[in-house]
């Protein structure tokens, strides 16, 4: 695999990824990601405990669906308009 | 000592560069829809990462975050599929280099 | 916190949204009825919904009004904001929505029309429902995955309303590359979320505004701010990412490019102004958004001048509008956001006329380039003055609403320090000049032969002219709509307390 094969693109294409690749991990290793406290923003603690193993999935739902169940509600209109989506691109043209 | 979370962020952004570097280089349609699909779950992959903060216990927030988050997507690459579907049968190649025909 | 409830079981949407989707939800069903009995009901059916979502959007703006502190949040029963997803509505998203119905309305009753010999029509008016859905519910959203939802529904219905025409090659190239860009914009705003998540704790837009209030700049923060720009900045067209415009707008049908350039790409923009007016403060946004206006609006007005196709030189001009309105972005006080919301408006009537009287005399003429619609004046004039006045408004001349939103948005530049964008914005509006004129010269020259008069259908022809006289109307009385951008600026930039305290009662 020599130079002339690799062309100029894919030589500029590695080197943005190269640099991209290494801002990143001086990014994530060396600065400290500002995760917030706990409590200081949303009040009452709602954590889930892991030692129970069995149940994290039943309290994860439970969560998902009491406090965040208007978004999932309102995403069955989305898988709805991917359904249309699918049916006006895959129809044949047929003249009304 | 770095953090647990750091090193998972360094893994995090090697997909997120693997999905970018695979938009960028690929010209098959199909595999350009694989590459949004791995961006998309590398940022799946932050949200669960931020997630396991305090240890011994589980934030429910992101996660359910992710679930939503997949369902969305896997819609949107559904109605991308639809069009490469399409495209093929006009070029009748998945060569993305061959859709050049809306010049500059 | 004020809820609003209507008599369906614990269920509160604001009440645009509800209509619209559920609009979206039963048009299918009224058109297998209306293809077995061949009345024109699809058409009817997106009327009626778009126009009561416009009412119920001004009866929306009166509540707000009405409200303490101008804010509403809407959540429905048994969610507890800070946490969960809510709809906060204060007059921005009122601004935002009623351009939004009101465009809407104009467009449907234009396709009803344009669109009479195309195939798959229960499926363009469905989907016009939810992207007109979607574009709403951006607007009105008070946390930041609802706004995604809502993003993901406006970006799959208008991935497919522009590869609509899949019978030419053309929309399915330019609506493939639309939906790569579109999609990977998706993901980096994902990322985003995600670590907005990381450093404050909930998604909502107020809880975002308690937690960065004391902020300082970290690289972590710098990170967030590119991913931020990078993910609304591929669907409001702004610099580097902006190559998918000039190949979707053009291809797609004429009334969804309307909607398109004439209110999606200033909802990426909605999205921008509202996260970044809540995370950072302006004087930390200040230099990199003024030299993405500057970029943007040259790039593109330098570009505009070697097109010949007719909708492919509009598409540039949008992306030359969205410069200007960064300019306002940039300026970061609230004149200057004043001066983007009051442009986002009359941009929305100016383009929407101008792709919808272009797609007048494509209709007739058949073609989309300018030398081959020379003289096609004589053939429509009503149209062609329309397309004239359109694009008057969109270079600025003064008896136009266009002129107005231009000088509050250059004033705003001087006002904060950057007198250079506004010297450049200002070269940049003559510059557009040039290529608005050869447009103008085109349609107005003598044709070859004389066809006679032969007028676009009546649907359209009333729209562009109802239209372009509010052009006219918004340039020579521009109050009540100064006053209302007035207000909303005033309530995203400086009014952030009440904003914040609506959702957490002290």
């Amino acid at each position: 695999m020599s130079a002339q094969s690799l062309g100029y693109l894919k030589i500029i294409g590695l080197l943005v990824v190269a640099g991209l690749v290494l801002s990143f991990s001086w990014l994530s290793l060396q600065v400290e990601f500002p995760h917030y406290e706990d409590d200081s923003v949303t009040p009452g603690t709602r954590l889930v405990p892991t030692e129970p193993y069995n149940g994290i999935a039943p309290a994860v739902s439970r969560f998902m669906w009491e406090i965040r169940g208007q978004d999932i509600a309102l995403q069955s209109f989305v898988i709805f308009a991917s359904v249309i989506c699918c049916l006006a691109m895959l129809k044949e043209e047929v003249p009304e | 000592m770095v953090s647990q979370l750091s090193v998972v962020l360094v893994f995090i952004f090697i997909q997120f560069v693997i999905g970018l570097g695979c938009l960028m280089v690929k010209r098959d349609m199909v595999r350009l829809l694989i590459g949004v699909e791995i961006l998309f779950n590398a940022a799946n992959l932050c949200f669960i990462a931020l997630s396991s903060h305090i240890s011994g216990f589980i934030d429910p927030f992101p996660q359910s975050i992710v679930m939503m988050a997949i369902v969305l997507d896997g819609s949107v690459i559904a109605v991308g599929l639809v069009i490469v579907i399409n495209a093929y049968k006009h070029y009748g190649t998945l060569d993305i280099r061959k859709l050049r025909r809306l010049k500059w | 916190m004020v809820v609003q409830l209507i008599p369906l079981q614990g269920l509160a949407l604001p009440l645009p949204v509800l209509v619209l989707l559920v609009g979206g939800i039963l048009a299918p069903f009224i058109g297998l009825f209306a293809k077995r009995s061949g009345i024109m009901l699809r058409e009817i059916w997106t009327i009626f919904v778009t126009a009561v979502s416009l009412f119920t959007v001004y009866q929306l703006y009166l509540q707000v009004e009405a409200a303490v502190g101008h804010v509403l949040v809407i959540s429905s029963w048994g969610q507890s904001p800070p946490l969960s997803g809510c709809f906060e509505v204060d007059m921005l998203g009122v601004f935002m929505a009623g351009s939004i119905a009101f465009l809407g309305v104009l467009v449907a009753i234009y396709s009803t029309s344009y669109m009479e010999r195309e195939t798959r029509l229960t499926e363009f008016y469905t989907l016009f429902l939810f992207l007109l859905a979607g574009l709403v519910g951006i607007t009105m959203a008070g946390d930041f995955f609802t706004l995604f939802i809502f993003w993901e529904l406006m970006s799959i219905s208008s991935y497919v309303l522009v590869a609509f025409m899949k019978q030419n090659w053309g929309p399915l190239e330019a609506g493939f590359k639309y939906f790569i860009m579109s999609a990977t914009g998706s993901a980096f705003l994902l990322f985003s979320m995600a670590f907005l998540y990381g450093m404050v704790g909930s998604l909502n837009f107020a809880s975002f505004a308690v937690a960065f209030s004391n902020m300082d700049i970290t690289p972590w923060t710098i990170t967030l701010f590119a991913f931020l720009l990078i993910g609304f900045g591929v669907k409001a067209a702004i610099f580097p990412l902006h190559t998918w415009l000039p190949d979707a707008h053009p291809e797609a049908p004429s009334p969804v490019s309307a909607l398109l350039s004439g209110v999606v790409i200033e909802t990426g923009l909605y999205g921008l102004t509202r996260v970044l007016f809540l995370v950072f403060d302006p004087s930390f946004f200040k230099m990199p958004i003024a030299v993405l206006a500057l970029f943007t609006m040259t790039v593109a007005n330098l570009s505009a001048l070697k097109q010949k196709d007719l909708k492919r030189l509009l598409a540039f001009s949008s992306i030359a509008q969205i410069g200007y309105m960064l300019v306002g972005l940039a300026a970061g006080t609230a004149y200057g956001v004043m001066g983007l919301l009051l442009h986002v408006f009359n941009h929305s009537l100016m383009k929407g006329v101008a792709f919808l009287s272009a797609g007048s005399l494509i209709h007739h003429a058949e073609t989309r380039d300018i030398d081959e619609l020379k003289g096609i004046g004589r053939t429509m004039p009503l149209t062609s003055l329309t397309l004239v006045v359109a694009v008057l408004g969109l270079g600025g001349i003064p008896p136009l609403n266009g002129f107005i939103s231009k000088f509050i948005l250059f004033n705003s530049a001087i006002g904060s320090g950057l007198v250079w964008l506004t010297v450049a914005g200002v070269l940049n509006s003559t510059l557009s000049m040039g290529y608005y004129l050869i447009v103008v010269r085109n349609l107005l020259a003598t044709p070859e032969e004389d066809h006679g008069v032969h007028e676009a259908p009546l649907p359209m022809l009333v729209v562009t002219l109802f239209m372009a006289v509010l052009i006219i109307v918004f340039g020579i009385w521009p109050q009540p709509a100064i006053q209302v951008a007035n207000k909303a600026a005033i309530g995203l930039v400086e009014n952030v307390a009440e904003y914040v305290s609506a959702i957490f009662i002290p």
